[in-house]
C-alpha cells in the first residue's frame, strides 16, 4: 500500500489498520502522523517501504518524503546486525511507540533550518566486535556488534558438544599487570545481557586497573563462549600516586598542603577528606559545561517562575506630509520616507508626555503643528484564589 | 622580585558551522555573537593595553575551526550583514527609548559598540580577526597555542588512536602556520582531554607543552612534587601545565564566582525575546523564533524575576574591584605557594572558556583588562607570563605520567559519553578505521581518488567535533548537532562505498566540498600507518 492509498483513508479506517498490524499508542497521533506510522511499520506488514539502504543515497536527491526517521539523538536500543539471544523481534517496533509519543509532546511545527532529512547512516557494519571506552576512574563502556553468522557458529559450536545456550553475556577480566591470553585474568566478573542491548555502561569500581572485555554466550552446563574480545583500557588513578620520584622528593604534608591548595579547599584535612572533596569539586559548575550559553535557549529561565504576567506599553506616532518638508517631532528632526510618510515608535514610561509635531514646508514659507498630550498611569496586582 | 607567576589562559572556540547553501542559518550566529561580544572586545582590551605600555601576558588558543571561520570570506561578509542589522537595530532602540533616559543611555551604548565593533572589524582588521591577534602575539604579549583540528575529544578515540590523534593534531597544527606564520609551540587538548601516550603524537608533531585539568598532574605518577604549580614533562618529553582551580573557581562558579554579582548585566534579559513581536521580528530569526540580538538592559539584580536597568558605570567599578580581589587572592596564594616550594617560584595556570568573557560575563573583557593593569601598575609579588615564557625560565622539571582527565563535569569522558551521545562513537569508530585503511591502500591517490579521500579526511574530521556530542547532552539545538554528526558520517560513508564501487556522482562530491569546505591542504595521507605514507 502507498502513501496515497493511505492518504485517501479515514483516520478511523488507518487505525484498524494500525491495530491489524500490532501497532501501539497510535491514538494520539494525527492522521499524518499515521500514515508514516504504518508506512514505517515492519517487515510482517505488505505495505513496508524500501528497506533502508544505508547511506547509498546521496543529498542530491534532496526532497525525499520519506516518513521521519525514530528520534535523533537517540542512541539505538537495537541490535544491530542480529540479536544475540536469537529474539526475533524487530528492531524498532514497539519498543519506540512510547519515545515516539515523547517525542511529538515537543514537536514544535516543521524544522525551521533544513527541509532535507540528515544523510542516512549505518544501522551496522557488519562486524563482529567489542569496543570497551573508558567513562571515568570507576565506569567503562562498551558497544558491540555480532552478526548472525557468528552467533549461529557460536551456537552451533555449543550444541555440538550436547549443550544448549543459555543467554549472552558481558564477562569483563582484571588483566592489571598481565598480558592477557583469555586465561590468565587475573579476576573477572560477568553481566547478563538482556536482548535488545548493544551497548552497556559497566561499573568496574575500581580506579587505577586494567581491563578487557569479552561478549559471548553461556551454555546451560556454564561454559562461557567467546563471540568477540575488546581492546584493553585502564580506568584512571583516583588519588594521587604511591610512586615516588627521589629526584623529586616531597614532605607528604607538603604534598597535602599544595593539594589542597589545588583544589581549592585550604590545608590541614587528611587525605581521604581531601580526595572526596576533589570528587565533589568535580561537580561543581567550573568549566566548559557551566559556559554552554551560546548553546542555551534564553528565556531558560522564565520558565522556572511557574504563572507569570509582563506586558508594556508602546506609543506609536505617525503621519504624512510633502517628502521635501523638513519634520521636527519634540524639537529633534526626523526622516520622512520617500512619499512623505513617517512612523515614530517610543517606549511609553508612565506620566504625561507632549509630543509637538511640527512641519516646515520646503519653501519654508508654510508651518503646521500638530501636538498630541498622551499619560500613562500603570497598576498591577497579583492575587492568587 | 616576584614571588611566582600568573598565566591566563583563554580557550577560543566554536565549531566549524557555514552553510552556503542557506541565506541564512540559525547556528551560524554562534560565531556572529562571539565577535561582538568576545573576540572584539578581547581585541579593544589588547589594543588599549598596548597603546598605554602595559607589560601584559596572555595565552590563548584559537581553534582551527575558529579560524577556519574568521577568515572565511562568506562568513565574513556574513557578519558584516549581521552587524549591520544590530547597528539599525540599536539606531532605532535610540529613538524609542527616548522618554527614558536611563534606557536611552543604554540604548546608545549598544549603538556605539556596534558601530566600533563594526569600524574594528571592516576598517582596522579588513575583516579577517585573526591578523588582530596575530598582531598582539607579533607585540610580544599574546601566546597564540594551536589546537586539534576540529576539537575531537581525544580520550575516547579507542579505535585506531594514534592515527585519528595524529591527524586532529597534524591538520590543526598546520591551519596553525597558514595563518599565523609560525610554529605553535603549545596545544589546547580539547576539553583538556588527556589520554596518556597521546604526549608522543604532540611530541611528533612538533608541540612543546599542552594544559590538562588539576588532576591531570595531580593523579599524576610519579607524585608531583609540586602539585600544580609547577609543570612537568611527559615521558615524550611534552611539558604539561595544569589548572589551578582556586583561581578558576572565582571565575567559573555560577555561585561564587564574579559574573554573578548583582550588578553585572543580567545575560537572560534581551529584547529579542522583550519587545513587541512585530517590532524585532525583522531581527530574529528568520522562521519568527525569537532569539537573542545581544541588546540587554537589565542587570542580575538578584535571584528574582524581576530585574533592575543595567548602570555601565556601577558594573565597570566592580569589574575593577574584582579585579583587585582577584590580584590580591593570587598574591597569598603565591606568597604561601613559594614558601611551601622554597626553591621553586610557582606558577598559577587558570584557564578559561574566551567566550566566557563578554559573552556571557558581559564586563569580562573589562575585568580582564583591569587585572592586567592592576598587576603591571600596583605590584611586584606575582609576575604574568605564557607557559612558554615559564619553560625558558625553568627548563627543569619534574618527569611522570599525567593521569587520563578532563575538565568538563566530573573531570573524565562523561559528558562526552552518556545516554543522548553514546551512539556516535560506534560510527565514529568505524569511520577512522575505514579512513586508516583507504588510505593505506592507496598510498598515491590522483584525480578524483585523491578528491573522495580528501573529503573522506574532512567528513571524519568534523564528524569528531566533541561541540555535537556536548550539544546534545545540554538538550538545545540538538537536532541540529544530530544532523551535523549523520551528515558527516552519512557522507564518509558514501564516499567510502564509492571508492570500492568506482561509482560516484561528480556533482555531488562538488556540492559537499563547497558545504563542507574547510582544511583546503589536507592531505589523507595524515591518516596512513604505513611509513611511507605517514611521512608524505
Amino acid at each position: 500500500m502507498t502513501k496515497t492509498e493511505l492518504t485517501k483513508k479515514t483516520k478511523q479506517q488507518l487505525l484498524a489498520l494500525a491495530k491489524e498490524h500490532g501497532l501501539t499508542g497510535v491514538s494520539v497521533l494525527k492522521k499524518e502522523q499515521l500514515i508514516n506510522r504504518l508506512l514505517e511499520a515492519r517487515p510482517a506488514e505488505p505495505f513496508r517501504k524500501t528497506p533502508p539502504q544505508p547511506a547509498k543515497k546521496t543529498e542530491a536527491i534532496g526532497s525525499r518524503v520519506s516518513p521521519k526517521r525514530p528520534g535523533p539523538g537517540r542512541p539505538r536500543k537495537t541490535p544491530v546486525g542480529a540479536s544475540i539471544t536469537g529474539d526475533v523481534q524487530s528492531p524498532d517496533s514497539i519498543s519506540l511507540d512510547k519515545e515516539r509519543i515523547e517525542e511529538l509532546k515537543f514537536y514544535r511545527g516543521p524544522q525551521p533550518f533544513e527541509v532535507r532529512e540528515p544523510m542516512e547512516i549505518p544501522a551496522g557494519y557488519g562486524d563482529n566486535r567489542i569496543v570497551a571506552l573508558v567513562r571515568d576512574p570507576w565506569w567503562l563502556y562498551a558497544y558491540w556488534e555480532i552478526t548472525q553468522t557468528r552467533y549461529n557458529e557460536i551456537a552451533a559450536a555449543i550444541r555440538a558438544k550436547g549443550d544448549e545456550v543459555s543467554h549472552s553475556l558481558l564477562r569483563i577480566y582484571d588483566i592489571t599487570g598481565i598480558t592477557f591470553d583469555g586465561g590468565n585474568a587475573n579476576s573477572f566478573f560477568d553481566i547478563t545481557l538482556s536482548g535488545m542491548a548493544n551497548n552497556w555502561y559497566i561499573h568496574v569500581g575500581q580506579p587505577n586497573r586494567s581491563w578487557v572485555i569479552e561478549i559471548g554466550l553461556l551454555s546451560t552446563s556454564g561454559e562461557f563462549y567467546c563471540l568477540a574480545r575488546s581492546n584493553a583500557v585502564a580506568t584512571p588513578r583516583f588519588g594521587p600516586s604511591d610512586v615516588v620520584d627521589e629526584q623529586w622528593l616531597s614532605l607528604d604534608d607538603d604534598y597535602w598542603q599544595l593539594f589542597g591548595i589545588a583544589g581549592g579547599f585550604g590545608i590541614g584535612k587528611t587525605s581521604l577528606e581531601m580526595k572526596e572533596l576533589f570528587e565533589q569539586r568535580f561537580q561543581e559548575e567550573i568549566s566548559s559545561g557551566a559556559i554552554s550559553s551560546l548553546f542555551s535557549p534564553a528565556m531558560a529561565q522564565l520558565k522556572e517562575r511557574g504563572f507569570w504576567l509582563v506586558a508594556d506599553c508602546e506609543l506609536i506616532v505617525y503621519g504624512a506630509t510633502d517628502p521635501q518638508a523638513k519634520v521636527t517631532v519634540q524639537g529633534s528632526p526626523i526622516a520622512l520616507r520617500e512619499d512623505g510618510t513617517f512612523t515614530l515608535r517610543f517606549a511609553l514610561p508612565d506620566g504625561r508626555q507632549n509630543i509637538p509635531i511640527d512641519a516646515v514646508s520646503p519653501d519654508e514659507i508654510e508651518t503646521r503643528n500638530i501636538t498630541f498630550v498622551v499619560s500613562r498611569a500603570t497598576t498591577a496586582s497579583n492575587t492568587v484564589t | 622580585m616576584e614571588h611566582g607567576y600568573l598565566a591566563m589562559v583563554l580557550h577560543a572556540h566554536l565549531p566549524f558551522v557555514k552553510h552556503p547553501e542557506f541565506e541564512d542559518f540559525l547556528e551560524e550566529d554562534w560565531l556572529y555573537e562571539a565577535i561582538t561580544e568576545t573576540y572584539i572586545p578581547l581585541i579593544w582590551v589588547f589594543e588599549e593595553l598596548l597603546a598605554e605600555g602595559v607589560d601584559f601576558k596572555v595565552t590563548m588558543s584559537l581553534t582551527p575551526t575558529l579560524i577556519a571561520m574568521l577568515t572565511d570570506p562568506l562568513l565574513q561578509d556574513r557578519y558584516i550583514r549581521h552587524i549591520s542589522r544590530l547597528i539599525e537595530l540599536a539606531g532605532k532602540e535610540v529613538d524609542r527609548t527616548r522618554w527614558q533616559p536611563e534606557m536611552n543611555n543604554l540604548a546608545l551604548m549598544y549603538f556605539h559598540r556596534f558601530v566600533n565593533a563594526r569600524r574594528t572589524f571592516v576598517e582596522r582588521y579588513n575583516k579577517n580577526l585573526v591578523t588582530a591577534f596575530k598582531d598582539v602575539q607579533e607585540a610580544g604579549k599574546l601566546e597564540i597555542i594551536t589546537c586539534c583540528a576540529t576539537h575531537g575529544f581525544l580520550p575516547l578515540m579507542e579505535i585506531q588512536r594514534r592515527a585519528s590523534v595524529r591527524a586532529q593534531v597534524r591538520v590543526g597544527t598546520e591551519l596553525y602556520r597558514r595563518h599565523l606564520h609560525r610554529d605553535p609551540k603549545g596545544i589546547w587538548l580539547p576539553e583538556c582531554g588527556y589520554n596518556p601516550s597521546d604526549d608522543e603524537v604532540l611530541k611528533e608533531e612538533g608541540i612543546r607543552f599542552f594544559i590538562t585539568d588539576t588532576h591531570g598532574i595531580l593523579f599524576g605518577s610519579p607524585r608531583p612534587k609540586y602539585g600544580v604549580y609547577a609543570p612537568c614533562y611527559c615521558p615524550s618529553g611534552v611539558a604539561t601545565f595544569a589548572r589551578d582551580l582556586e583561581s578558576s573557581k572565582s571565575v567559573w562558579s555560577s555561585k561564587e564566582g564574579y559574573p554573578g554579582d548583582y550588578h553585572y548585566r543580567e545575560f537572560y534579559r534581551d529584547i529579542g525575546y522583550d519587545l513587541e513581536y512585530d517590532y524585532v521580528k525583522p531581527y530574529i530569526n528568520p522562521d519568527g523564533t525569537r532569539i537573542n540580538t545581544g541588546i540587554k538592559y537589565h542587570r542580575i539584580t538578584g535571584k528574582t524575576p524581576h530585574k533592575e536597568l543595567y548602570n555601565p558605570q556601577r558594573a565597570l567599578e566592580k569589574a575593577a574591584e574584582h579585579a583587585g580581589n582577584f590580584m590580591f587572592n593570587r598574591e597569598q596564594q603565591v606568597k604561601h605557594l613559594h614558601g611551601i616550594m622554597g626553591d621553586r617560584k610557582p606558577i598559577i595556570l587558570s584557564p578559561y572558556d574566551a567566550e566566557l568573557f563578554g559573552h556571557w560575563w558581559f564586563e569580562g573583557p573589562d575585568w580582564l583588562k583591569f587585572l592586567m593593569k592592576k598587576i603591571h601598575y600596583d605590584q611586584d609579588i606575582i609576575k604574568m607570563v605564557t607557559p612558554s615564557d615559564y619553560l625558558r625560565m625553568h627548563p627543569k622539571n619534574q618527569v611522570l605520567t599525567p593521569s587520563f582527565s578532563s575538565w568538563g563535569y566530573k573531570g573524565y569522558s562523561e559528558v562526552w559519553l552518556e545516554g543522548s551521545n553514546d551512539w556516535v562513537y560506534r560510527h565514529l569508530h568505524k569511520a577512522v578505521e575505514r579512513m586508516v585503511e583507504s588510505a593505506n591502500r592507496h598510498p598515491r591517490a590522483d584525480g578524483i581518488r585523491r578528491r573522495i579521500l580528501n573529503q573522506m579526511a574532512r567528513e571524519l574530521l568534523l564528524a569528531q567535533s566533541s561541540d555535537w556530542a556536548f550539544i546534545m547532552k545540554t538538550g538545545t539545538f540538538v537536532d541540529y548537532a544530530v544532523r551535523r554528526t549523520k551528515d558527516h558520517v552519512g557522507r564518509f560513508t558514501t564516499l567510502y562505498e564509492s571508492l570500492h564501487s568506482g561509482l560516484l556522482d561528480e556533482r555531488w562530491l562538488s556540492e559537499i566540498e563547497h558545504k563542507d569546505r574547510i582544511f583546503d591542504f589536507i592531505d589523507y595521507r595524515v591518516y596512513s600507518t604505513q611509513p611511507e605514507g605517514a611521512r608524505a
